[in-house]
């Protein structure tokens, strides 16, 4: 079973209590403990790395800027990938629209720097076969069945805080899990 | 537990990856792993394949400390030009020093000359170096602030140039971020931002935020005003309001004039007078066929005087005119003379009234 600090909602409690009394040095400390992860966890959603970035840091100050509201119901973490989540959708849906003038924009300028920074998408990919094939795999699933997989497997969280993370409940989380585990398995011959 | 078995429990492969699995539930793992190469093969590729990249936290943190101390400086602005108290402390709040440059006794030739004098100087605008109240990652941000009858021009470290308008404040990080270039602005200011696609500008003024890759834009936001104008000289920005999440409100164009109010609504004017609203940047005030209450509300950002219009059909009165360094008088004098109305001065408060006797 997952063994999680001894009362994990209680430290978190007086973590939002910090935060939400001004107290930066608590936001520096989350901030530093989740940022790489987060930012892994975003990076499935969009395009970049830096737009990754961009939509972590987001989190963070928005954290901080409505900190006289910010609760935390399940843990910590269960609140951050959360936010993260939600946020990435959000960019996703919002993401037509900007390209659209952005490249006209880029169009209006002829600076040969623009546009010779190809996208990314693939340095985090193994060239190994195998993790390519899962990779697909995993990019295949349903988004909220990759993001119970991706959460649980590479980030260790708890059915419910995955739960919480995802606004489903634990069941869900388990069917999720199981149907995932089902397809990867299949997908990779396994 | 036969080692021949096909089936494993999916909850029990889900703990294995997960690295929860008892010494014991190990074991039956790797027995159903090794009956068959694909299974193994399989499983290593999720655990390897689930690592995570690098990512530089501490620069990360810097461009974030520098983000949230421009938003409470910024805040706390707002809350002192509403005069009402802080809804809740800013982590760090700059000091709000508003000085008058010259006393009200000063002679109103005095004061013409010396607004000639910092126009043609620039030299007395003053800065202020700060830190952050971040324990690492710490960047020294720089706050530049006009007074009335006083506008700078300055460059960034990304090249920008930025010419500041009266009585307006300028906060930004020595060096700008390296994923958004952020500036926040209180009052009015043209930007003349230098190109670069991977890294947007952000100019946070009033609620709103204008995003631009290069190009050259006006953004007024002066503290009370209902509304955020930005005006668009050259290429394009998009407008949007600073809560959090909230979508583009409008795309403006050359030649665009775009307003954002306080509940994130935008709207948009086409082939507006560029003159009439960017000439601030070069110490000018073009009116063209402007009502006079418009008029007045930007000679009040200039100077540092209140109107006001004691009979209301007066307020609409147009009036065409260019001002460049003149007095508050002689601005004043033309006014009255072109629309047939007198004006009283008293102190800071200038009040028009209808009438033929100019003064």
């Amino acid at each position: 079973m997952p063994s999680p600090p001894s009362d994990p909602g209680r430290l978190d409690a007086d973590v939002v209590r910090r935060v939400r009394a001004g107290d930066t040095t608590e936001l520096e400390r989350i901030f530093r403990a989740h940022y790489a992860a987060l930012c892994d966890f975003v990076r499935r959603y969009v395009r970049s790395r830096e737009t990754a970035e961009e939509l972590v840091q987001d989190v963070f100050f928005n954290i901080w800027t409505n900190r006289d509201r910010w609760e935390v119901r399940e843990t910590l973490t269960a609140y951050l990938y959360g936010a993260a989540r939600n946020r990435a959708l959000n960019h996703l849906r919002h993401e037509r629209t900007a390209r659209r003038w952005e490249e006209r924009a880029m169009d209006q300028r002829s600076d040969p720097a623009a546009g010779s920074q190809a996208p990314d998408v693939l340095d985090l990919l193994e060239s190994e076969e195998a993790i390519g094939t899962l990779q697909r795999a995993i990019a295949a699933l349903p988004e909220r069945a990759r993001a119970v997989v991706v959460l649980r497997w590479q980030h260790q969280l708890r059915y419910a805080e995955i739960a919480e993370a995802m606004g489903i409940s634990v069941k869900g989380v388990e069917n999720q899990l199981a149907r995932a585990m089902k397809a990867l398995r299949e997908g990779m011959g396994a | 537990m036969s080692d021949e078995k096909d089936e494993i429990d999916w909850r029990l492969l889900d703990r294995y990856i997960a690295g929860e699995c008892s010494a014991d539930e190990s074991a039956e793992v790797e027995r159903w792993l090794v009956a068959n190469p694909a299974r193994r093969q399989a499983v290593d590729a999720m655990r390897a394949g689930l690592r995570g990249a690098a990512w530089d936290t501490n620069a990360a943190w810097s461009q974030l400390s520098t983000r949230i101390a421009a938003h409470d400086t910024e805040y706390a602005g707002l809350s002192a030009a509403a005069g009402g108290a802080a809804e809740r402390p800013p982590a760090r709040l700059a000091p709000q020093v508003r000085r008058r440059w010259l006393p009200d006794t000063a002679r109103p030739a005095l004061r013409a000359a010396a607004a000639v004098l910092l126009l043609a100087s620039g030299a007395l605008v003053w800065t202020k170096l700060d830190r952050a109240n971040f324990t690492s990652g710490v960047e020294a941000s720089r706050e530049v602030t006009t007074r009335h009858e006083q506008r700078t021009t300055l460059r960034l470290s990304d090249g920008t140039e930025v010419t500041l308008g009266a009585n307006s404040k300028l906060r930004f990080a020595n060096v700008l971020g390296a994923r958004t270039r952020d500036v926040s602005l209180t009052g009015e200011a043209y930007f003349r931002v230098t190109h670069n696609a991977q890294r947007p500008f952000l100019v946070h003024a009033g609620g709103a935020i204008t995003r631009v890759l290069g190009t050259e834009f006006g953004v007024r936001a002066y503290p009370g005003a209902n509304e955020v104008r930005v005006v668009v000289a050259t290429g394009m920005v998009s407008l949007r309001s600073a809560r959090s999440g909230a979508p583009d409100s409008a795309v403006l164009t050359r030649g665009q004039l775009g307003l954002l109010d306080s509940s994130g609504t935008a709207s948009v004017r086409s082939g507006v007078d560029l003159d009439r609203y960017l000439a601030f940047a070069e110490g000018r005030l073009a009116l063209d066929n402007t009502p006079l209450s418009e008029a007045l509300t930007d000679l009040g950002h200039w100077y540092d005087v209140d109107f006001r219009i004691d009979d209301p059909a007066l307020a609409d009165r147009r009036i065409t005119a260019t001002f460049r360094g003149e007095s508050l008088d002689q601005v004043l004098d033309v006014i009255a003379l072109a629309l047939g109305a007198r004006y009283e001065r008293r102190d800071r408060v200038v009040t028009f009234r209808a009438g033929r006797d100019a003064q």
